[in-house]
């Protein structure tokens, strides 16, 4: 199977400072891939060089068959959807206008009003917003603006999503129900890239998981390969533990004390 | 293009609004055409545009070349500036998703009257006033490309309307200088640079300063999708395949054109720009389609009126134009946005 995004060797740099350092990755269509890793990792950065936003100092990346770095905003919109951690707080349309503007894309598709606006329908449906959708996205929380984000994302229809952090401000039922409709979305086909902080959320959702580090990929494998106690107690600098879900099939991580303070 | 559902009640708040500013807009048009010292009903009105358009043969009256050769020009006038800087407002506010962002405050009226200045200073004596709206134009343009560079390396956006500020006060200074300095009969009085005016309005500027100001709209309106999707943020614009960059300085040039046009025909007249859009986004919603036509008919008609204003109330004596809308536009504004400061709360 063609892979719907593929890094090669990408390094980026930014003065003196190397923010990335020689990262390979590559996504399958209908693959969840998580990037996790601590602050200041590089996970934003190497999202936004998949996105077309930065170019790479050295080597490659691609969505489907389009050089992240070289293709026209429009042809790059309809490959791929980008959601950032933290919305515009200013809007004044409504929700409903905000998730039609990921449809703007696809304007010149040979498609009636009314399939866009089932579309935008369903894709409000899928992260709990179509009760908002008449209401100012100036006056929605953050966790709501973050909601219609992924909407806006969704109704994009892209083969492939970026997100970044798209659970920040949900609480843990809305972080389920997210990571559920990502499940879903990559059951339909779509490659979704995604990072997270919560490793559990990371461990329970995702086929495989990237663990950057100071600007390189650490590992890249199953969770189960991925998560151990000694990469991320190192990783971290804080005692970690590794042990298996009681109910899920999927390592379950937990952060322990120091032995020194464990006595 | 996407249509997303609109509730009925938006979709007539709009239609509403804008046949009561169409008709509202021609109304106060007529009533700017029959206020003055030298008394004019509508027959006379009448009997001008009869006579104008070659449909009587009766004697010419004293009203018909008042009518004709001044007032009818200072309305228009005045309709054109309106609109002009209700267009020019709303794209700034929507440009920098900013509600303060009006083209006086960020400095592009004192601009284009740098601009203006410097182009009467280009025209020989006797010449057209096409050169000094030029001018007028460039210099509104060249300051909104500058402070698009400016807002690019500021974070905050308030920072970048206090930047705006200080540049609009520094030019407003140099113009005050060199107006002074130069004391010529070519030049309006500072006043007009400052408060504006409408007193000096004829159909030669009218002919070259109108033009300016449609392509700088037209521009505008071209852009009304893109005004939209900027609402997201430039980045998430980017996302759905707006090319940001070229759009923002389309829609500025645009912006320059339309103030600098305004400028050019009445001065520098502020809160225009910045209220119209204000309070017309809050009846019709936030969809330039929608808003940046109202606005049109909204500042057209807001100068008209004013500029009745501020020459019958105190007759003889014209009053500046600026000085009753800054009057009344700024408690306005500031009521505004201790409304919108309370509805977040």
């Amino acid at each position: 199977m063609k892979p719907a995004v593929r890094g090669e060797a990408i390094t980026y740099r930014r003065g003196a400072a190397v923010l990335l350092d020689q990262v390979d990755l590559t996504t399958d269509p209908g693959e969840v891939l998580g990037i996790v890793g601590p602050n200041g990792a590089g996970k934003t950065t190497l999202l936004r060089i998949l996105a077309g936003d930065l170019v790479p100092s050295t080597g490659h990346a691609w969505v489907q068959d389009a050089d992240a770095s070289r293709a026209t905003l429009l042809q790059l919109a309809q490959l791929r959807a980008y959601l950032s951690p933290k919305g515009v707080s200013e809007n004044p349309f409504t929700v409903r206008d905000t998730v039609a503007m990921g449809r703007h894309p696809h304007r010149r598709a040979m498609m009636d009003a009314q399939e866009h606006e089932t579309i935008v329908e369903s894709a409000m449906e899928r992260t709990d917003v179509i009760h908002l959708a008449s209401r100012v996205m100036s006056s929605l929380s953050t966790g709501e603006q973050q909601r219609v984000g992924l909407a806006r994302v969704i109704a994009q229809e892209t083969p492939v999503l970026l997100l970044d952090e798209p659970t920040s401000a949900l609480d843990i039922g809305h972080q389920e129900k997210v990571m559920r409709v990502l499940r879903s979305l990559a059951g339909e086909g779509t490659a979704i890239i995604v990072i997270l902080h919560d490793l559990n959320l990371a461990a329970a959702h995702s086929d495989r998981i990237m663990l950057l580090n100071a600007s390189a990929a650490i590992a890249t494998g199953t969770p189960s390969e991925v998560l151990t106690s000694e990469s991320l107690t190192s990783v971290y600098r804080q005692p970690m533990k590794v042990v298996t879900h009681p109910h899920r099939d999927c390592p379950l991580v937990l952060t322990v004390d120091s032995p020194d303070r464990s006595r | 293009m996407t249509q997303p559902a609109t509730d009925p009640d938006l979709r007539s708040r709009r239609f509403t609004a804008l046949t009561v500013l169409g008709i509202g807009l021609l109304a106060l048009m007529v009533a700017g055409l029959l206020s003055g010292a030298v008394a004019a009903g509508p027959t006379d009105l009448f009997h001008m545009l009869a006579r104008r358009l070659g449909l009587t043969d009766d004697p010419e009256r004293l009203t018909d070349s008042v009518l004709w050769a001044i007032r009818l020009p200072r309305v228009l006038s005045g309709a054109v500036v309106g609109g002009g800087l209700g267009v020019a407002g709303a794209a700034l506010q929507g440009t920098f998703r900013n509600q303060m962002a009006d083209p006086h405050l960020v400095g592009i009226s004192p601009a284009a009257g740098l601009g203006a200045v410097a182009g009467i200073a280009l025209t020989p004596v006797g010449g057209p006033a096409l050169i000094m709206m030029v001018g007028a134009a460039v210099g509104g343009a060249a300051i909104a490309l500058l402070m698009r560079r400016t807002a690019k390396r500021v974070i905050e956006s308030n920072q970048f309307i206090l930047v705006g500020l200080a540049l609009g006060l520094a030019m407003l200074a140099w113009l005050g200088a060199i107006v002074l300095a130069w004391d010529s009969p070519r030049v309006p009085t500072f006043t007009f640079w400052v408060f504006g005016g409408l007193a000096g309005s004829t159909w030669s500027a009218l002919a070259a300063g109108a033009p300016i100001v449609a392509i700088g709209v037209t521009i505008v309106a071209a852009s009304a999708r893109s005004l939209d999707l900027l609402a997201l943020g430039e980045t998430e614009a980017r996302h759905v395949g707006v090319e940001v960059d070229r759009v923002i300085t389309v829609i500025l040039v645009g912006v320059g054109l339309a103030v600098g046009g305004a400028v050019g025909l009445g001065g520098a007249i502020g809160f225009v720009g910045l209220i119209v859009p204000l309070v017309l986004r809050r009846w019709i919603g936030p969809t330039h389609k929608w808003l940046l036509p109202a606005s049109a008919l909204g500042g057209a008609a807001m100068v008209v009126a004013v500029d009745i204003m501020a020459r019958t109330v105190a007759a003889p004596i014209e009053i500046p134009v600026g000085l009753f809308t800054a009057i009344l536009g700024a408690p306005v504004f500031v009521w505004f946005l201790m409304r919108v400061g309370r509805s977040r709360s």
